[in-house]
């Protein structure tokens, strides 16, 4: 009994003698990538250009070049598991991967039961306008009103953010993003309110010359990639190597990765 | 009875929400309740940690330090250590903390924490008087008719290569040998860390040497602290967010102007 007791009050002794906590780090998603050798990235691809698949079936985009970065810079392999956005949180809970890196906006919600690292970009809500309107209107306010139409996507931010922001204007809501926007390319709508990267893409193909983009942006919407609560050190290291493709201007990572992503547009040809 | 009773308290007192645990074992819980905090720091990297002619160590780093421990109401232990096994004596406890111009690398935080960068640094270029109407940027320096020279072997070489794809480099094994060839006229330009270069402008250089100070490189300087204690990293970060936003006392800022614009401690050092 007195040995038991002995070595049970040695136990804690023992573990208390290491500073900090040391199981932290043992339980931490960082220390178990290490020691897999392997970074699981969940992603939903079809969200342009985050992710989305090319003619051959491979997974392309931002997401997917951030995510390799960060495997290098962990010295470890990269595997993505393709996820649907709806299960996606419940996955990473379940520890069916390590780590999300989908597109996905911080939201206070969603934070409730994640934890979101800095945003690795910023992106909002803008409007595509009929050319034959662009004298008219200058700011997304002269568009409140009733003689005018704005079309949105259902269910996506893009009609909560036209529902909020346009109280006299009629609001339209389609299926899909190319439904919605035609209906301002044939003139039937006088705007169209999405994603800022998309908008972008669009007005470098089948919007050129025919709508106006008003890119400043409606929403304020950080994306981040996702971890499970209670991983300090992990976020720690999200942080640091977030800052370093930022500021580091030698490799230039982000700005290379906006480049080839936002501005050109050379990678439509790849999935169109 | 009363022994169950104490059996539900104790039980209780494991409701309390957070990880009163992870508190008790932080390295900030430790350098309260032993009224000192331990530094590991190699001296030997100007400005930031060096000896003075008799011996004492000084630097931006140690007036950091001091000014940690004041806030923490502990005394200061400063603990020189060799910088290939500083971050090990970190890890086996040896030391509270690294406080020794550090730079912030992914390979390094898979190992240890790090707070906000305290200091930026990054590799700038020294050229030739004579090219300082030619040479503007960087760029302007990357054709086959110029030479540039660095130290073998650090971020210097690294970032030289990185950036001069066309111009001709040529490494020295001490940054004195490489400034040296710039000098004499032998090369065109030297690439080295910021602060070395600040120095080296005011002193050697000062006339025949035109410094381009904007960095090729981004060079976060950084505390390392053991991983697994968030609640130091949440003290560190206030603490120097504290320091770099008052004006008042404005401590950054003189750290800043005492270290690495102004020269007057070269005197105490050589």
């Amino acid at each position: 009994m007195i040995k038991k007791i002995l070595l049970a009050f040695l136990l804690i002794v023992s573990t208390n003698v290491f500073a900090d906590d040391i199981n932290l780090w043992k339980k931490s998603t960082l220390n178990k990538i290490l020691q897999k050798g392997e970074l699981t990235v969940a992603l939903e691809p079809g969200y342009l250009p985050f992710e989305m698949k090319d003619k051959k079936g491979r997974i392309i985009g931002y997401d997917v070049d951030i995510a390799k970065a960060m495997a290098k810079a962990m010295g470890v392999k990269l595997k993505i598991e393709e996820t649907a956005f709806d299960g996606i949180i419940a996955g990473l809970l379940t520890n069916k991967y390590d780590i999300i890196i989908s597109g996905m906006t911080i939201t206070q919600q969603r934070n409730l039961k994640v934890n979101f690292s800095d945003s690795y970009i910023v992106v909002g809500q803008t409007v595509l306008l009929n050319n034959k309107l662009k004298n008219e209107i200058k700011k997304t306010k002269d568009l409140d009103n009733p003689k005018y139409t704005v079309t949105a996507v259902l269910g996506q931010t893009g009609e909560i953010a036209a529902r909020k922001f346009f109280k006299k204007a009629k609001v339209i809501t389609f299926e899909t993003e190319s439904e919605a926007v035609s209906e301002v390319l044939n003139g039937r709508a006088s705007a169209f309110v999405n994603d800022q990267p998309y908008n972008t893409v669009f007005m470098d193909s089948k919007g050129k010359g025919k709508l106006t983009h008003l890119d400043k942006p409606l929403t304020y919407e950080p994306l981040a990639f996702a971890i499970r609560k209670g991983d300090p050190d992990f976020l720690n290291w999200l942080n640091n190597f977030l800052r370093q493709i930022r500021e580091d201007k030698v490799v230039n990572l982000q700005e290379r990765l906006y480049k080839k992503w936002f501005v050109d547009t050379k990678w439509l040809r790849k999935v169109q | 009875m009363k022994r169950l009773v104490l059996v539900l308290t104790l039980l209780v007192s494991s409701v309390f929400a957070d990880d009163i645990n992870l508190w008790k074992k932080s390295t900030l819980n430790q350098i309260l309740q032993k009224g000192e905090m331990r530094v590991c720091m190699e001296p030997g990297y100007m400005p930031f940690e060096m000896k003075d002619k008799k011996g004492r160590i000084i630097g931006y780093d140690v007036d950091m330090a001091k000014r940690m421990t004041k806030e923490m109401g502990v005394k200061l232990k400063l603990l020189p250590t060799s910088w290939d096994g500083i971050i090990a004596a970190l890890v086996t406890n040896k030391c509270d903390i690294i406080m020794s111009g550090m730079t912030i690398t992914q390979q390094r935080n898979l190992k240890v924490n790090f707070a906000d960068p305290y200091v930026v640094v990054g590799q700038t270029i020294l050229v030739k008087k004579e090219l300082a109407g030619k040479i503007k940027t960087a760029k302007d320096l990357d054709k086959p008719e110029f030479t540039v020279v660095t130290k073998l072997g650090v971020t210097g070489e690294v970032a030289t290569r990185k950036f001069f794809k066309k111009a001709k480099i040529i490494t020295f094994e001490t940054e004195a040998d490489g400034a040296a060839e710039v000098l004499n006229g032998k090369a065109d330009a030297f690439v080295y860390d910021q602060p070395y270069n600040i120095l080296f402008m005011s002193d050697k250089g000062k006339g025949k040497l035109v410094h381009l100070d904007k960095p090729l490189t981004y060079e976060p300087l950084g505390w390392a602290i053991r991983k697994g204690d968030p609640d130091f990293l949440n003290w560190l970060n206030n603490f120097l967010r504290q320091v770099k936003g008052d004006k008042v006392i404005d401590f950054h800022e003189k750290l800043n102007k005492k270290w690495l614009q102004d020269t007057a401690w070269l005197k105490r050092v050589q």
